[in-house]
């Protein structure tokens, strides 16, 4: 079937017309792919990525950007809990923040400080996540959901009265509040079973609250400004960044300064001892601790007892003066070693986060299936009785009751949208599956489509049917059907996209959560979410359609209906 | 023993039943029904909890637990209303409390108020703010006034910098104080780099938020009051003039800000090279502190500003007849905006580490003074400045035209050539006249659309007119109608009769699709008909306007005005969207290899779901986005976003939908090519035919009945396309691509005039008929084939 003869395949203006359609379908079609690579990679790149655009995430090949986007997961989008860690002020997710330069004097030093004390305490290091939106999955939510889920028998009820905790889903479970350098600690089991938790998770995941990091990088810079210099005029001092800035464990002279300041409004008590002056002045003053850290007490009065602190304390034990914790370098360090499992880890964790949401509805799944059930099989049947009908027996008033059905493409939509709700209100049918199938059941096009189809069927084969007194059951199924399976399809095909797409309609109609479908979860997720979760969804939701076209192409293409004059 | 099983399982059945009917339901919207793991969420959660443990009589139910966007936020609250399934509790913002009030909508909360204050003689003063006092008491539909919903916290507009990219060009850690400064502040930033955008300002739809910030610190008014609830459009005063022209040359005369959609250019790292921004700043929430720095709109030449404050209202829908729903639905609405929830959402917010998120105001009316320290400096002073000068959001009668209504002159003015070279020679001051001449002329037809009101005489005129248009549009469905009939008639007649069982047989298996289509098809189209010669009110009873709906419709200048943006429209579709399959099917079908490979691959993007086909887009459109981008590489650069853009705008409506459509249709045509029989090939061969002769001769008369049908079919598909460019666009720039349906989309679902809707979908109809008339006569005289290979 083609438009050239073998012979005229080889001469030179054929070959040229060859090279010109193929040239102009390969340009179509990565206009075609180029959008959906695209899209691709948006599914897989996290909220700060999304400004620059590309054909793949930048972070499969480059280094820089995996780092970056490593930090970003590491410190779960919290740009403090970042800057606490790292001690620095400038610091932001937008820009790759530089590979650390090689201290391993340091990292020693911390890794001998680290086997010396046994594990970490819960009070002193917690989980760096805080990313509670949908912008992107967080990995240690994840986990921490497992982990919990199967501790109470991935029973999300008895999770929730064992631990006083009221999560509708468990898509719901986030860790406790977690900044702790700040907050009071929080109490009660879920609490508890938390810090139990904590101390599964490897040290490497694991955030330490640095008081002295947070008082340079976002205190200092809160009440001074971004820059030193007012810092240096009000202090006396000649630093070059807050970086510098010491941040002793007690002031054993003077006012304290800020220090005094940031223990007083802002340090979580917690991490706030007495010296033995201070224990002195506090049993003196009746205050609870609380109220006397925060009203009373002087700079001589306290002691700041977090990891850095005592970290220092132990090096300078040592002879080793401002020792601070070399995280920068750690975090590094880990990067290293588990590249290759975040790469994939990034590249699939959209994904995944849509598909568990999806899931977690269960009815979400059920509710879809039985629509496109009720819908497909309904198109298939009415449309095909009413053409049968019309094709099989001729009746005087055939074109009549076509025309009929096929005047309805020419009504104006917008005229009935509100009757038609407050007919399908009227019968009751409000969240109900009727109401999301009926109205659309019958098509007036569909039918003049199997009607022409089967008109076009060989007459004889119902001649011979009939003479060997086929009932006009069999007829219909045995012969027109038999022969129709590709318009069917066609039909079929119709019926599923637009059952499986229709999401506004669904919800106007079927307002109760247990009614919705996956399109209307879909929808759900997709309010107030980032680019990278909105772009897998919807790669996700063409998934099966995808499925469903590879499976039929051949039998809709045989489906295909050309009209030609008579 | 067994007695008291018994007795224990009845008490156990009785109780249950006795609390099942003690139990008042209340049906609220909002309702989170999914994910409730943000720090807001769960400060919902808990506010709700606590709600149900002090009202244990209340059984709360969700009426829809989605929140939907754009679209969906207009349609969804009026379709259950008209349904009767509205929420016990409705939402409402100011634009449109006075239309919701003027619609029975809202319950008037007048007693529930008063015996709060008898309680608590400050209550009113602590909740409703003196601004939005005047917002909340609104005239019903006799005249008297009533108080119809409750703010339940406030946001204030005001300009927010960034501050790592103030700190990095160099500029002070503040907002600018005046106009200049932001001037002066945004140029210095964008001179540092150029990839930084010193001032965005929304377009499209949005744009009137950021202006009214510029009109207010001129002096000027969007609407002003001149009679009880009687409200003006004056944005053409001069200090309107002197907001505009400024407007002018912050996005077009010196290039220093740049206009698009909001939400992309601070999506995820794009927030990073902004400079600044109007948000605004609430009492729970604000935009990341850690980037964005807060502070009140700059000053305006005259030293005044105005910022607007907005809040989300709660009000007692007045279909709810039961007083003890009512009474349990204003115990939620207390509760919602009360100090005790207020306090559980600020408590909840600190717990989870967001303590810079809450207003310093807010912190320190918990008692969070302690973390004051850690908001940003100054934020304190800044957020009372914002609220001295803060105005509601126009509310009153008809007053939520002005905000959509102002950006048509906006994108005129921004888009006129003679403004454009009058800037450029420095003649301001005619500059400034024109600018007026444009604002003169909007003001006028926004006056008219906002009262309604025309003379009585002009009203006659028009109403005949409108019934020689009625009389036209019946002549043409009777004469269509006919026609149609006639034709099938006529191919009807030449088949034969049948007798006897398979008659019953047939009328058998036609009777459910018929009585479907009757119920389904016809029956709501014959039911919306009428609503065109109504004051069609989805709650109060309508009233009989005659053909007053359709004389208003015909002397619409923006009703012709979006026909024209329709047959544009059309013809964008129709060139790209149509001929793209055939050719497409046509060079797969020379194509001796890799066929299957190329339909797939053209087959792919139909697979992506309708409206996320066209939010996708809108990325690929943005100003810097990958279409813009591609361009450059060529050496075209595009200055705007595609959907701001007057030529282009259309163009981002209709891209996507060829781009998505070419796969799945042309498949037709190549099965359509495949029935073309092999032997004429063969004969235009030996005749030594060359390919463009064997294209013109056999090709295209092969085709030419299927392009016929198909072309007639695009014609009216492009008439009824609007959800597409409502995404896209939402009409602009400057109705651009205000089509026909979408137009009578906003008429219905935004300014609730249902009636004049269903007048415009009639007139639509009815210019659509000719085409319908051709397609279905043409149909009549088809037949088709099953290309079975």
């Amino acid at each position: 079937m083609s438009l050239f003869s073998p012979i005229s395949n080889r001469s030179a203006s054929t070959r040229a017309l060859y090279l010109a359609v193929y040239l102009l379908l390969t340009a179509g079609a990565l206009t075609m792919v180029v959008p959906l690579m695209i899209t691709l990679s948006g599914a897989m790149s996290g909220p700060y990525e999304s400004a620059s655009i590309s054909l793949y995430p930048r972070f499969i090949f480059s280094e820089s950007a995996l780092w970056n986007r490593y930090l970003e997961a590491r410190y779960g989008g919290a740009i403090e809990n970042f800057k606490m860690s790292w001690g620095m002020d400038s610091l932001d997710f937008f820009e790759t923040p530089p590979v650390p330069p090689q201290d391993d004097k340091a990292v020693a030093l911390w890794k001998e400080f680290r086997a010396e004390k046994g594990p970490l305490s819960p009070h002193f290091a917690g989980l760096a996540q805080t990313r509670w939106s949908n912008q992107n999955a967080s990995l240690e939510n994840v986990l921490f959901r497992k982990w919990l889920l199967g501790r109470h028998g991935n029973d999300l009820a008895k999770l929730n009265e064992a631990l006083f905790v009221d999560f509708p889903n468990g898509f719901a479970i986030v860790p406790p509040p977690q900044n702790r350098l700040v907050l009071l600690d929080p109490d009660g089991p879920y609490f508890q079973t938390f810090n139990e938790y904590l101390l599964t998770v490897h040290e490497d995941r694991r955030m330490p609250w640095n008081a002295g990091n947070f008082y340079r990088a976002v205190f200092l810079p809160r009440i001074y400004g971004s820059s030193i210099e007012k810092y240096n005029a009000e202090l006396g001092t000649a630093y070059g960044s807050f970086a510098e800035v010491p941040f002793p464990s007690e002031v054993s002279e003077g006012d304290g300064g800020p220090w005094l300041k940031f223990l007083k409004r802002v340090l979580n008590p917690a991490f706030i001892e007495f010296t033995p002056a201070g224990e002195a002045a506090w049993k003196a003053s009746g205050f609870n601790k609380v109220d006397f850290v925060k009203m009373n007490a002087e700079a001589a009065h306290l002691r700041v007892v977090s990891v850095d602190t005592e970290f220092a304390r132990w090096a300078a034990e040592r002879g080793i003066p401002d020792a601070r914790i070399p995280q920068p370098q750690l975090d590094w360090a880990t990067f290293k070693a588990e590249k290759s499992f975040w790469r994939w880890q990034f590249a699939t964790q959209n994904f995944s986060q849509v598909i568990e949401e999806v899931l977690v509805q269960s009815n979400g799944a059920r509710n879809t299936l039985i629509l496109i059930v009720l819908s497909v099989g309904g198109a298939l049947t009415v449309n095909p009785m009413a053409a049968y009908a019309l094709s099989r027996f001729k009746l005087k008033q055939s074109y009549q009751v076509l025309l009929f059905f096929l005047a309805t493409i020419a009504f104006p939509g917008e005229v009935a949208m509100i009757p038609n709700f407050l007919q399908i209100k009227e019968l009751g049918m409000i969240n109900t599956f009727w109401a999301l199938t009926i109205p659309g059941l019958v098509s007036g096009f569909s039918i003049f489509l199997l009607k022409g189809f089967f008109d076009s069927l060989p007459k004889e084969l119902y001649e011979a049917a009939d003479i060997d007194g086929a009932s006009e059951w069999q007829i219909f199924w045995g012969i027109t059907m038999n022969l129709s399976k590709p318009i069917l399809a066609v039909i079929a095909l119709g019926a599923f996209t637009a059952a499986y797409g229709a999401f506004m309609f669904a919800l106007i109609l079927a307002p109760d959560p247990d009614m919705w479908t996956i399109m209307v979860w879909i929808y759900q997720l997709q309010q107030g979410a980032g680019p990278g979760i909105i772009y897998a969804s919807i790669l996700i939701t063409a998934f099966p359609m995808l499925i469903v076209y590879v499976c039929a192409q051949n039998v809709i293409m045989r489906g295909i209906i050309v009209p030609s004059e008579k | 023993m067994r007695k008291l099983g018994l007795f224990l399982l009845l008490s156990v059945f009785l109780g249950h039943m006795a609390s099942g009917s003690e139990k008042i339901v209340l049906r609220v919207a909002g309702l989170t029904a999914g994910s409730s793991a943000s720090p807001s969420g769960v400060a919902d959660n808990r506010v709700m909890a606590e709600f149900k443990r002090r009202n244990p009589d209340i059984d709360l139910r969700p009426a829809t637990g989605l929140k939907i966007e754009s679209v969906g936020d207009e349609v969804l609250p009026l379709m259950m209303i008209a349904g009767g399934i509205s929420p016990d509790i409705l939402n409402v913002n100011f634009r449109r409390i006075d239309s919701y009030v003027r619609q029975g909508f809202l319950y008037p909360l007048d007693e529930f108020i008063a015996a709060e204050e008898a309680r608590d003689p400050s209550w009113r003063r602590n909740r409703i703010l003196p601004q939005i006092e005047q917002v909340v008491v609104r005239p019903s539909r006799d005249g008297n006034r009533h108080s119809y919903a409750i703010p339940m916290n406030y946001g204030v507009m005001g300009l927010y910098y960034n501050r790592p990219l103030f700190r990095e060009v160099g500029l002070p850690e503040r907002a600018p104080k005046d106009w200049d400064e932001m001037v002066e502040f945004a140029k210095k930033i964008n001179d540092a780099d150029p990839r930084n955008k010193g001032l965005i300002l929304n377009s499209g739809q949005q744009s009137s938020w950021n202006l009214m910030n510029f009109l207010w610190s001129t002096g000027g008014e969007a609407v002003e009051e001149v009679a009880p609830n009687d409200w003006r459009a004056t944005f053409n005063s001069d200090a309107a003039v002197e907001a505009f022209e400024f407007y002018y040359r912050l996005t077009e005369g010196e290039k220093i800000a740049t206009r698009g959609d909001i939400g992309q250019m601070t999506a995820g790292g794009n927030a990073r090279r902004v400079g600044m921004q109007f948000s605004y700043i609430g009492t729970q929430g604000r935009m990341d502190p850690s980037i964005w720095g807060f502070g009140a709109v700059p000053l305006g030449p005259t030293g005044l500003r105005g910022a607007e404050i907005n809040a989300s209202m709660l009000g007692i829908f007045a279909g709810v007849k039961d007083p003890k729903v009512r009474d349990a639905a204003w115990r939620y609405i207390e509760f919602m905006g009360s100090d005790v929830a207020n306090k559980i959402r600020t408590d909840t917010l600190v717990e989870m580490g967001q303590v810079n998120q809450i207003n310093p105001v807010t912190l320190r009316k918990f008692g969070y003074t302690s973390f004051l320290g850690l908001s940003e400096p100054g934020l304190e002073e800044e957020f009372k400045l914002a609220m001295e000068t803060a105005k509601p959001e126009p509310f009153g009668k008809n007053c939520n035209l002005v905000y959509i209504e102002m950006t048509y002159p906006l994108d005129q003015i921004l888009l006129s050539g003679k403004i454009a070279s009058l800037w450029k020679s420095g003649k301001r001051e005619e500059v400034r006249a024109e600018i007026k001449r444009i604002l003169n002329d909007a003001v006028a037809i926004t006056n008219e659309r906002m009262l309604g009101m025309i003379a009585p005489e002009e009203m006659q005129q028009r109403r005949i007119v409108a019934w020689i248009a009625v009389a036209c549009i019946v002549a043409a469905f009777a004469y269509v109608g006919r026609m149609i009939f006639k034709t099938f008639s006529e191919v009807g007649q030449a088949t034969s009769r049948v007798r006897g069982i398979q008659k019953y047989y047939a009328w058998g298996l036609l009777a459910i699709p018929i009585a479907l289509t009757l119920a389904w098809s016809y029956l709501p189209v014959i039911r919306g008909a009428g609503m065109a010669v109504l004051d069609y009110q989805l709650l109060l009873k309508s009233s009989y306007v005659g053909i007053d709906n359709f004389a208003n419709v015909l002397y619409d200048l923006r009703f012709w005005k979006s026909l024209l943006a329709t047959v544009h429209f059309a013809f964008w579709l129709l060139t790209l969207g149509f001929f793209a399959p055939i050719l497409l099917a046509y060079l797969l079908h020379i194509a001796p290899k890799q066929k299957l490979l190329f339909r797939t691959l053209y087959y792919l993007p139909s697979l992506l779901s309708g409206a996320a086909l066209y939010v996708l887009w809108k990325q690929f459109f943005s100003r810097n986005g990958m279409v813009n981008e591609l361009l450059a590489l060529v050496g075209i650069n595009v200055q705007r976003a595609w959907p701001d853009d007057p030529v282009l705008a259309m163009l981002s409506c209709v891209i996507p939908t060829v781009w998505a459509a070419s796969g799945p249709g042309c498949l037709i045509y190549l099965a359509a090519l495949k029935t073309i029989p092999e032997e004429q090939f063969e004969a235009a061969e030996i005749d030594g035919a060359s390919f463009l002769s064997k294209t013109m001769h056999i090709v295209f008369p092969g085709l030419k009945p299927l392009i016929i049908i198909n072309f007639v079919g695009a014609v009216a598909g492009a008439f009824h396309s609007s959800q597409n460019i409502l995404i896209m666009t939402g009409g602009g720039p400057n109705g651009a691509t205000e089509v026909a349906s979408l137009r009578l989309f906003y008429e219905a679902f935004m300014f609730l005039n249902f009636g004049p809707a269903t007048a415009m979908a009639w007139i639509l109809g009815a210019m659509l008929i000719g085409f319908t008339l051709i397609q279905l006569r043409r149909l009549s005289r088809m037949e088709f084939k099953g290309t079975g290979s």
